[in-house]
């Protein structure tokens, strides 16, 4: 199948299929309003449970964290989460399955760059009620305002994890040209992401030996490294690490889905309907 | 009037999940990749309370091999009942009219919601993996085997009683909100803090899923009765209450039933 060549990005389509996406997201106002209120009710659960955990053990702090910074470190992680976790192999996913990639692929936007825009408006939403607010949470519980290196730092860690999990998430859903149903490949995306980027627990209670590795993958990155910069617990030599192999793991997966998306855009079929 | 047997309703529920399973399949890679991916859930879970235990004391008055008990009891719990209860697939089904064919069949309506929507068929190597850790813990606590026997019988009847309420639940879903998302975000809810000690979240909350949404009777409960934490006296009140709470959810399921509309298709 072939795509309309477009020699100068149509801006204005590329807008439109955020709004869309945007829309998309709003459209069922009180599963949102509900998944939003278990967000919440998870990361007050998620303190409570080492909330126990301190309390039983009767330290002050494990591992260099203390309760607070525990709390903080998971309404900081739980606000991340929604950049992290990304639905565009679902949008992928479903264009193939139900066959409309047919049409998205032949208008005149790149289907990559389109795929992503849609994908962009569900991640806007899910920075103004989640993100936002969790930090806001995170900052009133440190009472602290983070310094200009701090803020400097988080934005380009949360960057950098943000491409990371949609480069990867555009590489399992090309699969999903082969596969048609990939729904298990993006669940060990998330389960995989949650694990070692440190959702279900700070990487530092890890082994000295499984952190140093965790470091130099994509997932560090993505929660943990953001966290503890925000915290501030966790020394520069790791963070310049982090995030110069994020960068690294950036440059080999945008050449794989380059590669990727080269081969398996010669395959495309349009079953569904 | 064709009368309908329990072995009749039994055939019915294992042809559908015959159909189920090849269905599960048609998608090889997929369905295999689900299964890989699901057997490492129970292990999740094993790794978190390993790396609790390696870091602190862990939870006050918990050893770590109990706590491998119930995180795993938990798990095999929950996808006992996501395996015959699909909260999600029977909303989405009473949403598009999908159901309405199956109910003129001669069956009760529970049976029929079991059988035709059960949940996902990967949930069964997250059993055995958690399965593996339940066996290991137990060893490891010399647990005699009538200990094992009780515990999992209570377990048995609290899941039956947790299994019947959130069928109750699903339907109630839907005639307030017509999508999955809230058995969604619940069952994820149940499955973390079904794995810890109800005490540590503090009696409102502590009640609140003993009795409001009961997973306590389910696994909680069960496993404090077989490390001696309650007497004998208030596990048979236990087993009461979860034998209530199938009774009860299994008539408002019927209640909720006569007025279910369908939403088309």
């Amino acid at each position: 199948m072939k795509s309309r060549h477009v020699g100068f990005p149509n801006i204005d389509a590329y807008i439109s299929t955020i709004i869309i996406g945007i829309k998309s997201e709003l459209a069922y106002k009180l599963d949102y309003v509900i998944w939003l209120f278990f967000q919440f009710i998870n990361v007050l659960l998620m303190i409570l449970i080492w909330s126990a955990i301190y309390l039983g053990t009767g330290v002050a702090s494990i591992r260099g964290l203390s309760l607070p910074e525990i709390y903080i470190y998971f309404f900081v992680v739980y606000a991340l989460r929604g950049f992290v976790l990304t639905q565009l192999p679902d949008v992928i996913e479903s264009d193939i399955q139900s066959g409309s990639i047919a049409t998205t692929y032949t208008r005149p936007l790149i289907y990559p760059i389109q795929v992503y825009m849609r994908n962009a408006g569900q991640d806007l939403i899910g920075i103004l009620f989640i993100t936002i607010p969790l930090f806001a949470i995170a900052m009133a519980i440190a009472h602290v305002t983070p310094t200009l290196t701090t803020v400097v730092l988080l934005i380009i860690e949360i960057l950098i994890g943000y491409v990371l999990a949609n480069l990867m998430g555009f590489i399992i859903g090309m699969t999903a040209i082969k596969l048609i149903n990939i729904s298990s490949l993006e669940s060990i995306m998330w389960g995989t992401v949650l694990l070692l980027g440190g959702g279900i627990m700070p990487l530092n209670m890890l082994p000295q030996i499984v952190q140093q590795i965790l470091y130099l993958s994509p997932f560090a990155i993505m929660l943990y490294i953001p966290a503890t910069t925000f915290l501030g617990t966790v020394s520069t030599g790791i963070i310049m690490t982090s995030i110069f192999a994020g960068l690294a793991w950036i440059a080999l997966l945008a050449v794989i889905a380059f590669i990727t998306w080269d081969r398996m855009r010669k395959q495309i079929t349009s079953a569904g309907g | 009037m064709v009368e309908i047997t329990l072995i009749d309703s039994i055939k019915y529920y294992l042809i559908n999940q015959v159909y189920a399973w090849k269905s599960f399949f048609a998608y090889r890679t997929d369905s295999l990749l689900w299964l890989f991916y699901s057997a490492f859930t129970g292990i999740f879970s094993f790794i978190t309370i390993t790396v609790i235990y390696n870091v602190s004391s862990g939870f006050p008055g918990w050893s770590y091999y109990q706590m491998l008990i119930l995180s795993s009891t938990v798990v095999m719990v929950i996808d006992a009942i996501e395996y015959n209860v699909n909260s999600v697939s029977v909303i989405g089904s009473m949403r598009r009219g999908m159901l309405d064919i199956q109910m003129v069949r001669p069956y009760g309506l529970a049976t029929i919601m079991i059988s035709t929507q059960s949940g996902a068929k990967t949930l069964i190597s997250s059993f055995a993996t958690s399965l593996v850790i339940f066996t290991y813990a137990a060893l490891k606590l010399h647990l005699s085997l009538a200990y094992i026997i009780t515990f999992l019988g209570i377990v048995a009847i609290g899941t039956y009683a947790l299994m019947m309420f959130l069928l109750m639940l699903t339907v109630l879903s839907y005639h307030l909100f017509k999508r999955g998302m809230f058995m969604e975000g619940l069952i994820g809810t149940l499955s973390m803090v079904g794995g810890y000690p109800l005490s540590i979240f503090g009696t409102i909350i502590m009640l609140l899923f003993s009795i409001l949404v009961p997973i306590g009777i389910a696994v909680y409960y069960p496993a404090e009765l077989m490390f001696g934490k309650i007497n004998v006296v208030f596990s048979l009140a236990i087993i009461l209450f979860s034998l209530a709470v199938a009774f009860v959810s299994y008539k408002l399921f019927y209640v909720l039933m006569r007025h279910y509309t369908s939403g088309g298709g």
